[in-house]
């Protein structure tokens, strides 16, 4: 069966009006999945809080981890299944942590998840968000360390896949988090969410995944339907532990056991907000010549074609229009075939 | 851990395949690099300049 392998990148934390809230890109990576018949992307692609799925097609990988295939030093390995391992920040609650506990307990009872065992960090994570950038989702943690040490700690103890969960302060920017309620504005704690899991992925190198602890807030009447998926639970867990109990194993490249079922070398295409071109996969991407499909899908960034010069660029109004692109790569259509006017070749002597 | 916003002019010479060494070896020079990417890129006068947010460890 033909395939063309491709990366979806839909960063987190810069307002997208697809991709930009509560796993609203989903719908679109298993249209572009389908398309492809293989797609690798990310968790803010793919979580949902309380909802997400598992599909055959896709490859559950963590930004950091993502840009390390996308720079052709890790290939990617299918598992069954994973041993997931949690790390509780030590700032969350009893009544908090007990909801988590409950939705591990659940993941197991009902969806037959492997989840072995839980860590508490010895110190508060400390998050921080900053607005430094306006616009722009961003921050910080103050205690790195702690955390890597609660996920070497489950390492030793067998776990192959780590789901991280910390306590997001109170004192977030309830204006800016309603608007975003609203579909009207940016993820404020994403930035953060991200900058968490690239840890664990750079230091530790699993499959891992972040789920932000947080206080309830109050029922919103105009809730947009694409923030909708984080309202409807007492955490965001779920979606972060289905998606990693089938991640791939992340496996250092030249590989000398011959483990792996996608090789960088397999890829073709990275499909990306057409204003968010100046991310590390896709840089990585360019680097190694690959087709680059710019998507209209509008966030805060404007980092767009016309500043790359590079001719493998394919700019794209929507995701319908990108699954097309991905069919014609696949079943070895000259796209330009199907766009009018056609032009006649030209001469080059 | 450190967030750092700069400002990096771009040689003329540079083509988009050269462009993630050029600016991760930048980047480096700051510390061990934890995430990062260009958020903007600007024409002042005639040097075309990316402006960059990274989280370093130092």
């Amino acid at each position: 069966m033909r395939t063309t392998p491709t990366i979806l990148v839909i960063p987190t934390g810069i307002g997208c009006e697809i991709g930009g809230f509560a796993g609203d890109a989903l719908p679109a990576a298993k249209l572009l999945a389908s398309a492809s018949r293989c797609l690798v992307t990310h968790p803010n692609v793919m979580n949902g809080g309380t909802l997400s799925e598992k599909n055959e097609r896709i490859f559950y990988v963590e930004g950091y981890s993502l840009d390390r295939f996308a720079r052709a030093e890790i290939g990617l390995k299918k598992v069954n299944q994973q041993k997931i391992g949690i790390i509780f920040d030590k700032n969350i609650e009893n009544e908090i942590l007990l909801r988590h506990l409950q939705v591990a307990d659940a993941s197991i009872a009902t969806l037959g998840i492997d989840i072995a065992s839980y860590v508490i960090t010895d110190e508060p994570v400390g998050i921080v968000i900053s607005n430094e950038l306006s616009g722009l989702s961003s921050g910080y943690v103050r205690n790195p360390e702690t955390l890597i040490k609660a996920g070497k700690s489950l390492i030793n103890q067998g776990i192959t896949a780590i789901a991280i969960v910390t306590r997001f302060p109170d004192e977030i920017d309830i204006e800016n988090v309603n608007l975003y309620r609203e579909g009207k504005g940016i993820d404020v704690i994403a930035g953060v969410e991200a900058v968490i899991s690239h840890l664990i992925s750079k230091y530790l190198k699993v499959p891992c995944a972040h789920a932000p602890a947080l206080a309830p807030i109050d029922l919103k009447v105009n809730l947009d339907p694409r923030a909708a998926a984080e309202e409807i639970g007492y955490t965001f867990l779920p979606s972060v532990l289905i998606g990693l109990s089938t991640a791939p194993d992340l496996i250092d490249l030249p590989d000398l056991d011959n483990k792996i079922t996608l090789f960088p070398h397999e890829i073709e295409s990275i499909v990306v907000p057409s204003g968010a071109l100046g991310g590390e996969a896709v840089l990585a991407c360019m680097e190694r010549d690959l087709n680059i499909i710019a998507v209209k899908n509008d966030g805060v960034l404007n980092v767009s074609s016309k500043w790359f010069d590079y001719n493998k660029l394919f700019k794209v109004d929507n995701y319908l229009e990108a699954a097309g692109l991905l069919i014609a790569i696949r079943e070895g259509i000259n796209y330009k075939s199907i766009k009018r006017p056609l032009n006649s070749i030209k001469n080059c002597t | 851990m450190q967030s750092i916003y700069y400002e990096l002019p771009l040689p003329e010479s540079i083509n988009a395949k050269d462009l993630r060494p050029f600016i991760i070896g930048e980047i480096l020079k700051k510390g061990e690099i934890i995430r990062w990417s260009i958020y903007d890129i600007v024409i002042t006068g005639n040097k075309k300049i990316l402006k960059i947010n990274a989280l370093v460890l130092n």
